[in-house]
């Protein structure tokens, strides 16, 4: 594959995407810095690795798997804003998506792009924004929100994210997302219900994304989509 | 937790350190959004697209954004205001912070929030918390700019096919996450289904003759979710 000289844009992508993800990687260490300088509470290394350690066991195979799975929808900019802010899958990717329908662009154009990190600003903004007023009044307010209302917004909020999601996907693609939807139910209904063995969380999730990548590619090349 | 922890734990210092971090995730989009409208003027994509986008975040970030609010209270008793402010602002949802809060607590050898929760406790907390979302932030620092490569091996020069990866892998990962919550309890199914079957109505039926709403559909989606969900709560008991 022929390397071509990366477009202005592009560079400019990288520039900004990778050098505030750096600058934020490291200010996550200042409020421990803070109260060593400032208050004198110290940590020793034997502590921080082995805390580092066991946190990274949980979470290591996420670091690589979950870009690589969103990154076909987000593009570059988009992991870049997706993987600093958080919740890419209820916010930033069904943000992208119906953005670049609304406006009517074709997935893998620049203007796509574009729409891509206006609605993943958009989304970020008023995340932050909310959550911020949501400090400032403290615990509070949100003690005062009815049960009811907090009991919704804790256990149907994200069905409804996901399931409109796939939704969006399956009424597109229905050939694609009905069987292959079967699979991965299947699979969740064996690593958390069953708790099979050697089917943790990032395997299934690899085996959904890579597993489906697979079928479509040969459903296209049965001629049976796209 | 001790008063001098907890006195700690929301110290004015911390307040300056979460708004450096804050200030930083409002920087990265004011650039890129400034990069966008002056890449739309030279390709000639109209502004309006670009300010339908931004609405499309505004509204779909919504309901997720005040969700993600109402989880403040779950951490701020343990690791303060300033600190679960940052947290919940970047990445790394409330259960990841949590999970690292007691990945700490148990290396330190005390219970979150009881009487040992030294200020060593609080600080290897934040440290935790720090060193596990480096792993995303430093992944996407070095990695992101390869991944395009990925996906244009993956193409071997097929648009369609290009294309078709993205369909694929957005089947697998809503798949995945839709299926988590279906196997979660009979109400999370029913949300899950119910919101699924209304965005094919709204896309099928409903956004073609009503200007605007596809923008609102994944927040009627939610909606959805919530009332069906509580419903169906309330009969199983």
């Amino acid at each position: 594959m022929a390397k071509q000289k990366r477009s202005e844009w592009d560079s400019g992508i990288i520039k900004i995407g990778s050098s505030t993800l750096a600058l934020v990687a490291f200010s996550g260490f200042l409020p421990s810095l803070y109260l060593y300088f400032f208050h004198g509470v110290s940590l020793s290394l034997s502590l921080m690795a082995s805390a580092a350690i066991q946190i990274w066991i949980v979470y290591g195979a996420f670091y690589p798997i979950e870009p690589l799975t969103y990154y076909p929808s987000l593009g570059m900019a988009g992991t870049y804003m997706g993987w600093l802010a958080g919740s890419v899958g209820n916010m930033r990717v069904p943000s992208a998506v119906v953005a670049k329908q609304s406006c009517g662009v074709e997935d893998g154009t620049k203007e796509a792009e574009i729409c891509t990190i206006m609605a993943i600003a958009g989304s970020i903004i008023v995340g932050v924004v909310i959550l911020t007023i949501g400090v400032a009044l403290g615990s509070q307010v949100m003690d005062k929100l009815p049960p009811i209302v907090t009991t919704a917004l804790n256990n149907y909020l994200l069905p409804g994210v996901f399931g409109g999601m796939f939704g969006l996907y399956g009424t597109r693609y229905p050939k694609l997302a009905v069987p292959c939807f079967i699979v991965i139910v299947a699979l969740n209904y064996a690593s958390s219900v069953l708790k099979v063995a050697f089917l943790p969380n990032y395997v299934v999730l690899a085996i959904a994304v890579f597993g489906s990548i697979a079928v479509t590619r040969i459903m296209y090349k049965k001629g049976m989509i796209g | 937790m001790p008063e001098e922890t907890l006195r700690l734990a929301n110290d004015f210092g911390l307040w300056v350190c979460a708004a450096v971090t804050v200030a930083l995730v409002f920087v990265q989009s004011a650039l890129y959004i400034r990069m966008s409208y002056k890449e739309a003027a030279k390709i000639g994509m109209p502004k309006a697209m670009l300010n339908k986008s931004f609405k499309v975040g505004l509204t779909t970030g919504f309901g997720p954004g005040v969700a993600n609010a109402v989880v403040l209270v779950s951490l701020i008793g343990f690791i303060g205001l300033p600190i679960s402010w940052m947290r919940l602002s970047i990445i790394g949802a409330a259960p990841t912070e949590l999970t690292a809060t007691t990945t700490a607590a148990t290396v330190m050898g005390v219970q979150l929030g009881s009487p040992e929760y030294t200020p060593e406790a609080l600080s290897l907390a934040f440290f935790t918390m720090g060193i596990n979302v480096c792993g995303w932030l430093l992944m996407c620092t070095f990695f992101t700019h390869k991944m395009e490569d990925i996906r244009i091996a993956l193409g071997g020069g097929d648009t369609k096919w290009l294309n078709l990866i993205t369909a694929g892998a957005s089947v697998g990962v809503f798949g995945n996450l839709a299926a988590q919550q279906c196997v979660g309890g009979t109400a999370k199914l029913a949300g899950c289904v119910a919101a699924a079957a209304a965005m094919f109505v709204l896309n099928q039926y409903l956004c073609p003759k009503v200007k605007g709403l596809s923008e609102w559909t994944i927040a009627i989606c939610m909606v959805v979710s919530m009332v069906v969900g509580t419903v169906v709560a309330g009969f199983a008991g």
